[in-house]
């Protein structure tokens, strides 16, 4: 389990984060979105250890991290910017891993290189921008690491490769309990793969919840009133978002199917049909509800 | 239940991780091969192709006092080079945000990274540095050279480079915590070797430029630049330890240089450890530093550029050079910084109070209304007061007094020379003392003799300051030297031929040979036993060839003390001989008191032209006399037993030796040129009672002590054997003998 507590990094004048508190529960995936300059990064450098908060601290599993050399056996983490040794191949990383981290699984190295279709013996500096964030992702897998943070990971790799890469950590969380905490700016890469979501803003944790729970709460619905239905009828509802074009409503509204159903069905209306919503919308209207306008703050 | 833990997992525990520190050591390997390389074509490479000469052979001596010499001096260069290339490959990964984020996620400590760095610098360099050592000795042996003396000059050379290696990888190292980019890394290591030599260097110019009579060289001595710098301490070290000339290397230096490796590493693995890795890709990561470094540099970027422009000429240039100076250097070092040169001008506040800062010191020095250096001048009651041009002493307070009000007179009297700062007067320097006087310039047109003394203060620090007075009207300065005269204290150095000489040592010169030049001088004492010494002294002695005379022109001047001039040969011929010892002695102690300093004691190298037999007596005392392998004497040498005759070993005897007597006096009275002769046996005994040392300095003799009119030629023996010296009669007995003298 990951504890974030009050959390503050300030860089010369710039507050990054400002007592950032979150727990991530292990086992989860953890998507952490937020626009650029969020203080995703920082906070993912603050807990493998990299930075040290001003303030505030970062647990994992009761520890801290910061210079914790064994408990970070347990954490892989992946750059946004690739790192590797100069003039290296995959092997000569793999040997570098395997001195650092005594978990490092050379099987699972070898079959991964494998399935990436990676030439282990060709220069990483020969490779393309995609195949070095694949590079680093199969070496980060390969350690079986407890807990991965991975900075915009997604970004950069193609769509069979980012389905490959998603359903690896799938794979990982399902067998081994790994806990992924994924930092992106784009919520659609998360929404297929996170259970959890917090959001950064500002150097704030806005919102932090269950992607389940969310969409279980909240639902879009459209549908076509008899001529004789008041609007009204519908108030029992708690709308987030109403539109219409014509006699066709398009509604958001917070509230399990039965409670839904319990108001729309009585009114016996012309059409009606739930949609289910992109996470994108939820975070709209969530973030709509608590006054921010969404589109500044995720794009 | 027993946890039995490995010794990497013991490591492991402590912060240090043996896999990840041996994994950077390996991955070292492009450093360790480009330091082998520099290595090999600079240390077994050239003995081979020195060795291998056919046309030329490399002797022993050769290779020895100079050849190796000549290596280690390459050598220390090298690992200094070594040190710096390493530290900051080794730091190489903390300058870059990419890669500090890799490695700082790493499950390592900041320890196991450090620890890493400097185990992956001291191997790859001792690694290589070992190799080329033993190859060089594998070269050495080859050519039958290897002998414990050569070995031993080879390990020190050794040991030397290694402690400075280490002494700069500290340096390296703490720059490369400090900085955040290796470009900076490296420039950071030049400013810490550097700018303590720099900015010192800078307030001697000012010093020397404001204060007309500040004696720069008494305070920039390389002693004093030895201990702002490792690089003067190093080349010391190389210097003094494999001998390519005599230096002084203290074991101060040593333990100086001790402290600073251990401080630094010590110190750089804690600020490391609170090292912001978020800082790392800028050039300073601690903005404090960051000011600091570029307010010390802006200092002598100001003042040099001054003092070039200053050299225009006139005031205005100056002031535009420091202008030009601090702007130009603030705007590079702010660009450097800063890795823009939009930022050229952040903090240009900060500027402005700098310059005004430097300005309004710089006149205040310069308009003598901070005069902090005179003010440092401590109390009379805590120096010891002399006024001494080492000849004549003054000690007593009164006397000094009186010199001090006289000296302030002849600021109005300076004629040529740089010009007394109009603000300054010597009598208002209330905590200056008159310390010493030295005349350096005479001029015998009494129209225009003039005398150029040094007045030297001494500040609480015990920093010396001299001032040079030009051309004093000489009418002036007698004055000063009535009172010396007067002085109780005062004693006349008068150093009579018959001397006696308490002390005579003779030690042999270990590698001295002046066959080829002065160059290959060593002068490392290897006193021989008395016995040993006694005789060879004796030996000296009562070689037919010494002389107990120099020519000047068409005079032979007598000269007892100045025995290593007492060869009556050219330059060729004297360079020719071979030096095989030195002569040390030292007067009683008696007449140590009266003596003037030059002749308490004195050293004189031994030269033989029939060398041979003199070397045949030579000991060897162990392994290390072999050195002196370019004679080519095996160990048969003569032992001293076979000595038949021994002659004494006192100057004394020496003297006695000659068996000469004076035989005659000759007075010139220089203003009528009128030439007295005297023979009679009395009037040359009361002649010599009222001269002046034979041999003593002429420089001062006519403002003195002696008589300036007249000059005394002393001949001893007759005919062609004759050797006449040159003195003066004492001026205050000049009427003692008017009558033969008239």
């Amino acid at each position: 389990m990951i504890r974030i507590k009050d959390v503050t990094k300030t860089f010369g004048a710039i507050k990054a984060l400002d007592g950032v508190s979150a727990e991530i529960s292990a086992g989860s995936i953890y998507g952490l979105i937020g626009s650029n300059g969020s203080g995703k990064s920082t906070l993912l450098r603050i807990m493998c250890g990299v930075f040290l908060a001003d303030s505030g601290y970062v647990e994992i599993d009761g520890e801290n991290v910061y210079e914790n050399s064994k408990l970070k056996q347990s954490i892989v983490y992946l750059s946004d910017e690739q790192f590797f040794l100069p003039h290296s191949t995959m092997n000569d990383m793999a040997q570098f891993y395997k001195s650092v981290y005594r978990s490092f699984d050379m099987v699972r190295f070898v079959k991964l290189t494998e399935v990436f279709g990676l030439d282990p013996n060709r220069k990483i500096a020969t490779f393309s921008k995609g195949m070095t964030k694949q590079a680093s992702i199969l070496l980060g897998l390969s350690v079986h690491p407890k807990y991965m943070f991975l900075d915009e990971t997604f970004d950069g790799l193609d769509p069979v490769v980012r389905q490959l890469v998603k359903r690896l950590i799938a794979e990982e969380v399902a067998e081994r309990k790994m806990t992924p905490v994924i930092a992106s700016h784009n919520l659609r890469e998360l929404e297929d793969i996170c259970d959890h979501v917090g959001l950064l803003h500002q150097g704030g944790i806005l919102f932090d919840r269950e992607l389940d729970d969310m969409k279980l709460n909240i639902h879009k619905l459209q549908l076509v009133l008899r001529e004789e239905t008041p609007i009204d009828a519908l108030s029992p509802l708690n709308i987030l978002d109403h539109s219409s074009r014509g006699r066709m409503h398009t509604i958001v509204c917070r509230g399990t199917t039965e409670e839904i159903d319990a108001v729309i069905l009585p009114l016996e209306p012309v059409y009606y049909e739930i949609i289910p919503l992109t996470l994108e919308e939820i975070f709209i209207s969530e973030m709509e509800e608590k006054g921010y306008d969404f589109k500044n703050v995720i794009f | 239940m027993t946890l039995k833990m490995s010794f990497s997992d013991r490591m492991s525990s402590r912060g240090v991780s043996i896999s990840y520190v041996s994994f950077t050591i390996k991955r070292m390997w492009p450093a360790g091969l480009l330091f082998f390389i520099i290595f090999f074509f600079t240390m077994p490479v050239p003995a081979v192709l020195s060795l291998s000469s056919i046309s030329d052979p490399i002797t022993y001596t050769d290779y020895y006092s100079s050849f190796i010499p000549t290596i280690n001096g390459i050598f220390m260069f090298t690992s200094v080079f070594s040190a710096v290339f390493a530290g900051c490959y080794a730091l190489r990964y903390l300058q870059s945000r990419v890669s500090i984020n890799f490695y700082h996620s790493l499950p390592e400590t900041r320890l196991s990274h450090y620890t890493s760095a400097l185990a992956a610098s001291t191997i790859s360099y001792i690694l290589s540095a070992v190799i080329n050592e033993l190859l060089l000795i594998i070269v050495t042996a080859s050519a039958g050279f290897l002998k414990h003396e050569m070995f031993s000059l080879i390990f020190r050379g050794f040991g030397a480079c290694a402690f400075y290696f280490f002494v700069f990888l500290s340096i390296t190292i703490f720059a490369g915590i400090l900085t955040g980019l290796t470009s900076i890394q490296f420039l950071m290591t030049g400013y810490l070797v550097g700018i303590l030599p720099v900015i010192y260097g800078c307030v001697m110019l000012i010093l020397d430029d404001v204060f007309n009579y500040f004696d720069i060289s008494s305070l920039s001595s390389m002693n004093v630049y030895a201990w702002l710098t490792p690089i003067v301490r190093a080349t010391r070290a190389i210097d003094s330890i494999t001998g390519i000339r005599k230096s002084e290397y203290r074991l101060s230096y040593f333990i100086f240089d001790l402290l600073i490796i251990i401080g630094l590493f010590i110190g750089s693995y804690y600020i490391y450890k609170n090292r912001k890795s978020e800082r790392s890709g800028t050039p300073i990561i601690f903005p404090r530093v960051a000011s600091f470094i570029k307010y010390t540099l802006l200092f002598p970027a100001t003042y040099i550029l001054g003092f070039i422009f200053g050299e225009i000429g006139s005031y205005g240039w100056l002031y535009f050079g420091f202008a030009a100076g601090a702007l130009l250097s603030f705007m590079l070092i702010n660009t450097v910084f800063n890795r823009t040169a939009k930022a050229m001008f952040v903090g240009f506040k900060g500027l402005i109070i700098y310059f005004v800062l430097f300005i309004t010191i710089y006149i205040a020095i310069n308009a003598g209304t901070l005069r902090f250096i005179d003010y440092a001048v401590p109390q009379a009651s805590e120096i010891q007061i002399t006024a001494d041009n080492r000849l004549f002493t003054i000690k007593d307070k009164a006397t000094i007094e009186k010199i001090r009000d006289q000296m302030k007179d002849f600021n109005k009297d300076l004629k040529d020379g740089k010009a007394v700062p109009s603000n300054y007067d010597v009598s208002s320097v209330e905590k200056g003392l008159f310390y010493q006087i030295s005349v350096d310039k005479y001029n015998n047109d009494e129209a225009t003799r003039t005398v150029s003394p040094e007045v030297t203060y001494i500040n609480a620090a015990g920093m010396k300051m001299t001032y040079d007075y030009y051309g004093i009207n000489y009418s002036y300065f007698s004055e000063i030297f009535e009172l010396i005269r007067s002085s109780e204290n005062f004693a006349l150095q008068y150093i009579p031929s018959n001397t006696e000489v308490e002390e005579f040592t003779f030690y042999a010169v270990t590698t001295d040979n002046m066959l080829d030049d002065y160059g290959t001088s060593q002068h490392e004492k290897d006193h021989i036993d008395n016995e040993a010494g006694h005789n060879l002294s004796s030996i000296y002695l009562s070689y037919g060839l010494y002389k107990g005379y120099y020519e000047d022109g068409d005079y032979k001047h007598f000269d007892p003390i100045r025995l290593y001039g007492a060869f009556n040969v050219g330059d060729s011929e004297y360079f020719n001989r071979v030096s095989i010892g030195n002569i040390d002695y030292r007067v009683t102690a008696d007449t140590y008191g009266t003596s003037s300093y030059r002749y308490r004691s004195n050293t004189m190298p031994l030269y033989f032209d029939n060398i041979d037999s003199i070397l045949s007596l030579i000991p060897y005392k162990d392994e290390n006399s072999k050195i002196y392998g370019w004679y080519g004497y095996g160990d048969d040498r003569v032992n001293f037993s076979n000595v038949k005759k021994f002659l004494g070993s006192s100057l004394e005897d020496y003297l006695n030796k000659l068996s000469l007597d004076i035989g005659s006096i000759i007075i010139v009275n220089k203003t009528n040129e009128n030439m007295v002769t005297i023979t009679d046996k009395g009037d040359i005994a009361k002649i010599l009672a009222s001269c002046a040392s034979v041999g003593y300095p002429s420089i001062i003799s006519d403002f003195t002590v002696t008589h300036p009119d007249y000059v005394v030629f002393i001949n001893y023996g007759t005919g062609e054997q004759a050797i006449s010296c040159l003195t003066w009669l004492l001026a205050d007995r000049v009427g003692d003998i008017s009558d033969i003298i008239k």
